[in-house]
């Protein structure tokens, strides 16, 4: 008689259990999303705005930006054979790489100002293996037998005069298969292939 | 029946919750630096940093021949002089933030070395850089028994909080102190 009574009135128990439970359930399904949005998809959506995105160049390509245009017009790597007396200077399993950036002025270029000098930034990159490495210019490369062209800078100013930068990286040895060369000009980011 | 389980439940939660939070880290522990050890000789890799440790030695006073401008040398305690290889695995990273650990007191490496300095490294991820650490510390701390396991930090910044850091031990108690010691620029290590 009792699991009679019990199976009759159960079905409409759980519907009475629902309709109690209505206003806290729908609480619970809307917080709980806005919830993990703001903690988790926020400061993702945060970090994605915030990160560079680099255009891909190909090898040759040139590309305009600021009121200028930029062409990477050779690289190459230099591997170590050590730094004794039998060496050149570069550590053995070590290279330098070297880049020659191509800046020209287009008749847009902003004003020179010696305020707010305008600059592109540079950097050698690698994501082989799966692992985000990034090199910057050497500070001397004279101390690793580097001899800068001397018709080229080191600096890649933008002051409205036509440029050649010669770049020096130092790396692992065969680095320069798998790297880039990533330049920021404002917010606005390119990456270019190297000569292979 | 029901009841009981429900009070069972209860109980098993209770003395759960209890054991954890009992259990668990203090506040400080919690946010903690992860140290990854070694010794002299070893070489240890944290998510930023592979170290290795050749040696330890003390000195009364540095001799810096590679720049005239180097600043005064001397010390009315002593020279802790850690000559170390490092590579820096990803991006790039200033090493001004290594300490000493002796016991409970903290040393903060030396800036008296110039530039070119094994704290400001080439900007080359992956390249082994070999050069001197440097830190000034008192007569005193190499009195304590903890001088025998220092620690090296190899902090990679000055924010550690839950990241990984290479803390290499070094026997300080049994070196003699040299009256000098020569602190050479850091050089790019073949490999």
């Amino acid at each position: 008689m009792t699991e009679l009574l019990t199976d009759e009135t159960a079905p409409s128990k759980r519907r009475g259990w629902w309709r109690r439970s209505l206003v806290p359930l729908v609480v619970v399904a809307v917080t709980v999303p806005a919830l993990t949005f703001v903690v988790i998809g926020l400061p993702i959506i945060d970090d994605i705005n915030e990160k560079t995105v680099f255009t891909p160049v190909a090898q040759g390509d040139s590309v305009k930006a600021g009121g200028y245009s930029f062409t990477l017009t050779l690289s190459q790597e230099f591997p170590g054979e050590g730094t004794g007396t039998d060496g050149n200077q570069i550590a053995q399993g070590s290279s330098l790489v070297g880049v020659i950036l191509e800046v020209r002025p287009l008749d847009d270029a902003p004003p020179a100002s010696d305020d707010d000098p305008l600059y592109c930034d540079v950097q050698l990159t690698s994501r082989a293996d799966g692992l985000s490495r990034e090199w910057s210019q050497v500070s001397s490369p004279s101390d690793y037998g580097y001899g800068v062209g001397e018709e080229r800078t080191t600096t890649c100013s933008l002051d409205r005069v036509p440029i050649d930068v010669e770049l020096v990286f130092l790396t692992p040895e065969h680095a320069y298969d798998d790297a880039t060369l990533d330049m920021t000009v404002g917010s606005e980011g390119f990456r270019f292939e190297l000569v292979q | 029946m029901r009841r009981r389980w429900g009070a069972i439940a209860a109980v098993v939660a209770l003395v759960a919750t209890g054991a954890a939070v009992a259990s668990a880290p203090d506040g400080p522990a919690t946010i903690a630096p992860l140290y990854v050890d070694g010794d002299v000789g070893e070489t240890i890799s944290s998510r930023l940093l592979t170290v290795t440790v050749h040696g330890a030695q003390l000195a009364d006073e540095l001799v810096v021949k590679y720049r005239d401008d180097a600043g005064d040398t001397t010390t009315d305690g002593v020279w802790v002089v850690i000559d170390a290889t490092i590579t820096m695995e990803q991006g790039y990273i200033v090493l001004t933030n290594t300490e000493l650990r002796i016991g409970d007191r903290l040393f903060r490496v030396s800036e008296v070395a110039p530039s070119p300095s094994i704290l400001v490294p080439e900007e080359s991820s992956g390249i082994p850089q070999r050069g001197p650490f440097v830190f000034e510390v008192p007569l005193s701390a190499l009195d304590d028994p903890a001088a025998a396991h220092a620690q090296v930090l190899f902090n990679p910044s000055a924010e550690t909080r839950l990241d990984s850091v290479a803390a290499i031990t070094v026997d300080l108690s049994s070196l003699a102190t040299n009256p000098t010691i020569r602190i050479d620029p850091p050089t790019i290590e073949d490999h």
